[in-house]
Order: structure tokens, then C-alpha cells, then sequence
């Protein structure tokens, strides 16, 4: 048995003319002798022999692969701007609490770091450094601002959609009453139409493409829907991790535009 | 590119330049991309780990000593954030269908009627289909070319685990692709 089943190990190898001289020739002897292992040899030859495969490299284009070490490149440089700002505060209190060997200075050192604490705690909070793959300049065919602006909005319906979809509760029976949902869900059907139109970023493009599959479920639900089906909504919310997407995707396309809070 | 020209590239990423570790990235960015892929089954985490295995290659570069080769290190790196990224989604994946497949099922067998797109639809399936294990060394050692000993250095298992596990995964497609051959006729 042992050696049927090492027999069988080496048979890839052996079909491919990789093994050593010593160990292809006892495998042919074993064949020769024992009609499974020929048999299986014989199957996994005309596998072998099959048209070849694609690696997942080619489903790639070429302007990908051309593209692909900038997008390396954004991301060291997005890491660094994110150390740097944690970086800046520790450096700022570092003088706050060095050891002072005068007492007399160390009064005065006392008081100005009082003052000092609360000038930086009076200071308006800085928006955290956006990442440089994501800021307007950067944007592949340079985002208008308008787009970046309905952008931002249709994010933030479509958490607000997501977030009302998983909490909601049937109020009487089986059965919940998503009529406002499948409204809200054409709407914003109809807005990814338009930004899928706009240059936008391809991570945002891709954001809206996981967003339409759940919205489109949701948009030919009836409008009373079963719990069922919303239960298959909520895990396809969840599996593809949309709210989070969602937030990271906001936190880029913050924009001082007025919010239009009808929905 | 020498072994020698590398480890100058190397060394001046040690130093700090972006310029040469581009160069190591568009020469490694391919294989990077087919070990992620192998294992986390989708292209746009793909293409999300391959990228940051490559800036945490980047900020970690100080610790290559040079021991092994660059291309085991940095493939290391890859199979364990893909690994990470599996452990992140475990239970709750929706698995991308290849664009091949969207379409649905295509009628496929051995049959001379079967044309080799039908053939090779049929076979990126069930490979699609495998545990991860299993698809990661065909696709590593199969398809990608890697010999047994490079598959078992990335994937940090025994020269025998790689082997049973290629063993395993072509007979699940062999079996399969038979089944649907016996279907069709």
C-alpha cells in the first residue's frame, strides 16, 4: 500500500520528466506491474495533456501591469504620511516632560506647559492626511469636484440604506416592508449609473460595483419581503464587508459640499 | 537581472531608494500576484495583498539578511498576509467567479466536440473550486511552473505535504472533468 501511494506522489513528476534517473525508472517498473497506478497514470496524462491554463496574472491587462508599481509606490508613501502624523505630537510634548534640574526653571518650565497644552488643545483638530492615491490631484483623470461631491453623498445613502437594512425588524407577521429600501435602492442604482460614467477612482468604481449587487437584490424584492431573503442580504452586506468599504471610501471623499439630506 | 544585480538593488533599497525597489517590484509584481491569488481566490484582494506585501517587503527590508534568496522572502511575505487575509474572511466569503465562468456552467467534456476554451473554462473551475491548500499548489506548482522545493519554502510545509496536496487537488479536477465528460455523453 505504502508504495502504491509514493508510486502515485511521483507520478506528476514523473509524467513531467522531473525525477531522477534512479527513481523514473522504478516508477516505470512499478507501472509496468500494477494496472491502477497505470491507470491512474494514464488519467492524469490526458489531464496533463489538456489545453493550458491561464495564469491569474493574465486576466490582467498590460496598462494594469504598467500601472501596478505606482499604486505600490502610493501606498509606502500613504504609510510614511500616516507615521509622520503620529509621529508630530510625541515630538511636540518631548520637551514638556524633560527632566528639569533647576528647580527654579522647572516652575516656569511647569507653567509653560500648561499654557503650552492648552494652545494645542484649543487648536482646531487637523483632518487626518489623505492618502496621497486618493487625493483630487492624484486621481486618475483628475475627479471633478462635483462627481467627488455626488460621490460622497450616494456613499453615505448607501450606508444609511445598509445600516436600516440590517437593524430593520418586522413590525406585524413574517414579513418586513421594504418599500422605502427598494425606492432608496433604484435611486441609487440610477446615481452608480452616472459616476460609473465619471472618471473616478477605480477602488470607488469597484466600491460601486460590490454595492450594485446588493442593491440590485434588493431594488426586485417585493415589497413585502421575506425574512429570508433579507437574511441572504444581510449576509452578503457582511461577507463582502460593505459598511466598512463604505467608511473607508467616505473618509476619502470628504468634501466640504452641502449634504442633501432628503432621502 | 544577475543574482548580483539584485542584491545591488538591494542594497540601495536598504539605503533608502524608491527608484530601485520599483525595479524589484516590476520584477517580481507577476509572481506576487499568482501566489496572492491562489490563495485568496479573487482578484481584487489579489491585488490589495500583493500590493501591501510589497510595502511591507519595503518596510522591512532592514531585516533581509540574504540567507535565502530575495524571491523566497518576499514570497513568504505574500503566502502569510494572504493567509492573514483568509483568517480576516473565514466563513464569510463571497467567492468571485472567474470572468470566464460568469456566464454559468458551459457544456464541456473529453469529447472531440469540446473545443479547448470549453476545456480550459471547465478545468479553471474545479481548480477554482479546490480548498485553498490545494489550489495554491497547483496553481504555484502546476500552472506557475515553481518546483516542489520553492512551493514548500512559501508555503512553509514539507516537500511530502506539497506533493500530497498536488496529488489530491489533480485528482479532484481530473475527477471532475470525467464527471462532466460522463454527463454529456
Amino acid at each position: 500500500m505504502m508504495r502504491h501511494r509514493k508510486i502515485r506522489l511521483d507520478l506528476y513528476e514523473y509524467l513531467r520528466g522531473e525525477l531522477p534517473a534512479d527513481e523514473s525508472a522504478k516508477v516505470e517498473h512499478h507501472l509496468a506491474h500494477c494496472p491502477r497506478c497505470a491507470d491512474e497514470a494514464d488519467r492524469l496524462r490526458r489531464l496533463l495533456a489538456g489545453p493550458a491554463q491561464s495564469l491569474p496574472e493574465q486576466a490582467r491587462p498590460p496598462e494594469y501591469w504598467a500601472r501596478f508599481a505606482e499604486g505600490v509606490e502610493q501606498r509606502i508613501r500613504a504609510a510614511e504620511a500616516g507615521r509622520n502624523a503620529v509621529r508630530r505630537p510625541v515630538e511636540i510634548f518631548r520637551p514638556v516632560f524633560h527632566p528639569w534640574r533647576r528647580p527654579a526653571l522647572a516652575a516656569l518650565g511647569g507653567a509653560l506647559a500648561v499654557v503650552l497644552v492648552a494652545v494645542l488643545l484649543w487648536r482646531p483638530a487637523q483632518p487626518p492626511p489623505r492618502s496621497p492615491v486618493l487625493t483630487e490631484a492624484n486621481l486618475s483623470g483628475d475627479e471633478p469636484r462635483a462627481t467627488s461631491a455626488r460621490m460622497e453623498q450616494y456613499l453615505r445613502k448607501s450606508k444609511i440604506l445598509l445600516i436600516g437594512l440590517t437593524n430593520a425588524r418586522p413590525e406585524d407577521g413574517p414579513n418586513l416592508d421594504l418599500s422605502t429600501e427598494r425606492e432608496a435602492s433604484k435611486q441609487l442604482i440610477h446615481e452608480a449609473r452616472y459616476l460609473e460614467s465619471q472618471p473616478i477612482d477605480p477602488r470607488a468604481a469597484r466600491l460601486i460595483d460590490r454595492l450594485n449587487k446588493i442593491l440590485i437584490e434588493l431594488a426586485n424584492m417585493k415589497e413585502q419581503g421575506n425574512l429570508p431573503d433579507v437574511e441572504i442580504l444581510r449576509g452578503g452586506i457582511h461577507q463582502e464587508n460593505l459598511l466598512f468599504r463604505i467608511r473607508m471610501a467616505e473618509s476619502y471623499y470628504d468634501t466640504t459640499a452641502t449634504a442633501d439630506h432628503s432621502y | 537581472m544577475t543574482a548580483a544585480d539584485e542584491q545591488q538593488l538591494i542594497l540601495r533599497v536598504k539605503d533608502g531608494s524608491h527608484e530601485a525597489f520599483r525595479v524589484l517590484v516590476e520584477r517580481h509584481m507577476k509572481e506576487v500576484y499568482n501566489i496572492a491569488y491562489s490563495f485568496v481566490n479573487d482578484h481584487d484582494d489579489a491585488e490589495d495583498v500583493a500590493q501591501e506585501s510589497f510595502v511591507r517587503v519595503f518596510q522591512s527590508i532592514h531585516k533581509f539578511r540574504g540567507d535565502s534568496l530575495f524571491s523566497t522572502w518576499l514570497y513568504r511575505i505574500v503566502a502569510n498576509m494572504s493567509l492573514n487575509r483568509l483568517r480576516e474572511h473565514k466563513g464569510k466569503r463571497l467567492r468571485e467567479t472567474p470572468a470566464s465562468l460568469a456566464d454559468g456552467p458551459s457544456p464541456v467534456g473529453d469529447g472531440p466536440d469540446s473545443s479547448p476554451q470549453e476545456i480550459r473554462a471547465a478545468v479553471e473551475r474545479a481548480i477554482h473550486e479546490l480548498p485553498t491548500m490545494q489550489r495554491a499548489v497547483v496553481i504555484l506548482r502546476h500552472l506557475d511552473g515553481l518546483s516542489t522545493k520553492q512551493v514548500s519554502s512559501i508555503l512553509s510545509c514539507s516537500h511530502g505535504t506539497v506533493k500530497t496536496q498536488l496529488h489530491r487537488a489533480l485528482k479532484k479536477v481530473r475527477l471532475s472533468m470525467e464527471s462532466l465528460a460522463a454527463e454529456l455523453r
